[in-house]
């Protein structure tokens, strides 16, 4: 009876559950997108990071990841992918030389930090292969990539020769001669000025070793919520030393604590809008509570009992809650899935901005629709209604039904 | 023993400095099957007695026995029960629940104790047909004539079955004929089915139809009358 009275009770002034139902579902449907562009853009940042700058588990030289040395490297680099390979069955595996040097053409020069990468390997995982707007992908033969901005502060374009000098430890000045073979424009003016890309074989031979690299990245094709297990890789490297391995969250504190950090901004934000729709269900069930003071004495006169009347108020604001909550999360929906195909193109206000991590990011915003985190969202509108309509509920319960009955 | 026993019954209202004695010592005891009116002009005390007798409202003093059973010494929620259980109420403006049809809305205080769907929609139909209302079961309140809404009011009361049923100026709102049907209508149903009846009233048809006029003056019974 009391599931019976409150649906009706809720359908009974339409325009106003509607309005209301129609207002918190406009606030769950805002929240909704909102945080389907964030979970979308960190998703991709964080994707992009572990992808392109350090892997799901990395392993480098111990001191690396606090100074990033160019000395720091890792010898018998392919000996240790090899190990990681068989750790993780499936999962892509590429070593990396990263090293600062001075980048000279006849005429310019320019601070660069040349990466060394598998040109076949890290194809599908770097997005420079997306962002070349000039020439093609690496294929070894000496080939270099450029940043847009740097290729124009060293003069250069498709074919000409650079000349990368670096000190990588030894205490000589050790120089490489590389072939311009594209140019690429990430977006990050920062990137875009300081970063040059080889094959790694053509950067090894700046390094005394034959078989060097700074970082080995093992990156999965998924990984759950639990996070990654880096105890494989430490038991593939078995008693070697020198080496430390680091899962993505350790490798790149910084990305993870601003994610952590954006995520507290969120919860404040989606918490003020939850407090919106509480304001809005509490105004609207307090409304249909004093206007029906007299139909309440009548049902407490007839023997229905306070905490049944106060259920059946609850659960007024929960249905309205429920209502608005699913409506906004289906409105929600469409501009969701159009925001994950189209995205929002945000290169041009970058552009100033630095790189997170050392990658290219993609500059178009993209939401990502997360059906359960919806439910839940709509679920959680129900209950903070829930919530919204217990003092009003309290209020009835405490009528005097003698005055109730007379209340016109 | 008798169905409803009051002895001293006193209740004092505070109006700023004034102490209003709406009722001022009253003894009184209603039988099984009586059909009783408490006269009187407004502010004699008719209503606050059938309010202290439904458990509506509390006395400042006395004793107040439903079935033998001291108001005072239950909680609301025990009140709440014997309100479901023992009474039935009619009041004057109708009071049906607007969101519930003539049916439900005479099932309702059966629904609220339990009875089964079957069950109670038989006994509601019965009421309602009892009433003159067969063929209205659909219906909303606003769907509904005054003189109609007041009939299921009635038929929701007689539906449970109570022990007494409590009417508050069950007329004031119909017109004289509409109010004569319903008076002969609860009159029938006292003679018929024994269904003890006490009404608050100015209404002469009802005075005219009780076996029992308890006429109040000032908070105190002027005069007790069977016949």
């Amino acid at each position: 009876m009391v599931w019976t009275l409150a649906f009706r009770n809720v359908f009974r002034n339409l325009r106003r559950s509607a309005l209301t139902a129609v207002g918190i579902a406009l606030a769950i449907g805002l929240m909704l997108t909102s945080m389907a562009l964030n979970d979308g853009a960190w998703a991709d940042m964080i994707g992009t990071a572990i992808r392109g700058s350090a892997g799901h588990v990395v392993v480098q030289a111990d001191g690396w990841q606090a100074d990033r040395k160019p000395e720091q490297w890792l010898d018998g680099a392919s000996e240790i992918a090899s190990a990681l390979r068989d750790a993780y069955p499936g999962a892509t595996v590429v070593r990396r030389a990263i090293v600062g040097g001075l980048l000279t053409s006849p005429t310019g020069s320019a601070a660069v930090e040349l990466r060394g990468i598998e040109p076949d390997a890290e194809r599908d995982l770097v997005l420079l292969d997306d962002k070349l707007v000039d020439g093609a992908w690496l294929e070894g033969d000496r080939g270099v990539l450029l940043g847009r901005k740097l290729a124009d502060t060293l003069g250069v374009g498709l074919g000409d020769k650079v000349v990368f000098m670096a000190q990588v430890g030894t205490g000589e000045v050790e120089s490489r001669l590389f072939r311009v073979r594209g140019v690429f424009r990430t977006g990050s003016e920062a990137l875009d000025a300081f970063t040059a890309v080889a094959a790694l074989p053509d950067v090894q031979p700046l390094f005394p070793g034959d078989d060097v690299a700074h970082q080995i990245a093992v990156v999965f094709p998924s990984i759950g919520k639990g996070g990654v297990d880096t105890s494989p890789a430490r038991a593939a490297l078995g008693a070697r030393t020198g080496v430390d391995v680091l899962s993505w969250e350790d490798a790149m504190p910084v990305l993870k604590e601003q994610a952590a950090l954006d995520a507290k901004f969120g919860n404040v934000l989606y918490g003020f809008m939850g407090l919106i729709v509480a304001v809005g269900v509490l105004n609207t069930v307090l409304m249909s509570v004093l206007e029906r003071m007299r139909e309440f004495g009548v049902l407490l006169a007839l023997g229905l009992r306070p905490r049944d009347l106060a259920a059946m108020i609850v659960v007024e604001g929960g249905v309205l809650g429920l209502c608005g909550g699913v409506l906004g999360a289906l409105l929600a929906v469409p501009p969701i899935l159009w925001l994950e195909a189209y995205g929002i193109d945000y290169g041009d206000m970058i552009a100033q901005s630095g790189p997170v991590g050392d990658v290219a990011l993609d500059t178009v915003l993209r939401a990502h629709l997360d059906p359960p985190k919806m439910a839940t969202v709509a679920a959680i509108a129900a209950v903070v209604a829930l919530l919204a309509s217990l003092w009003p509920a309290r209020h009835a319960t405490r009528l005097h039904v003698v005055d109730a009955l007379r209340h016109t | 023993m008798s169905l409803v026993e009051i002895r001293g019954l006193t209740r004092h209202y505070q109006q700023g400095e004034f102490t209003i004695r709406a009722l001022d010592g009253v003894d009184l005891d209603l039988e099984a099957g009586s059909f009783a009116a408490l006269m009187g002009p407004s502010g004699s005390g008719k209503s606050t007695l059938l309010n202290i007798i439904g458990g509506l409202d509390a006395p400042t003093a006395g004793v107040v026995k439903v079935d033998g059973v001291d108001l005072a010494s239950m909680t609301a929620s025990a009140r709440s029960d014997l309100r479901r259980n023992r009474l039935g109420f009619v009041f004057q403006s109708y009071n049906l629940i607007p969101v519930l049809s003539a049916l439900e809305n005479t099932a309702f205080v059966l629904q609220l104790r339990g009875v089964p769907v079957a069950e109670r929609e038989a006994r509601a139909r019965k009421a309602l047909a009892d009433v003159g209302l067969a063929g209205m079961e659909s219906r909303r309140p606003n769907e509904l004539s005054g003189g109609q809404q007041q009939r299921v009011a009635v038929a929701r009361a007689l539906a449970a079955d109570p022990a007494v049923i409590l009417a508050d100026e069950p007329t004031a709102n119909l017109d004289s004929h509409t109010g004569h049907d319903l008076v002969a209508l609860m009159r029938d149903l006292n003679e018929t089915q024994g269904t003890t009846f006490l009404f608050a009233t100015h209404d002469p048809k009802v005075r005219d139809a009780a076996r029992r006029v308890v006429k109040m003056v000032d908070g105190r019974i002027a005069e007790d009358v069977r016949r």
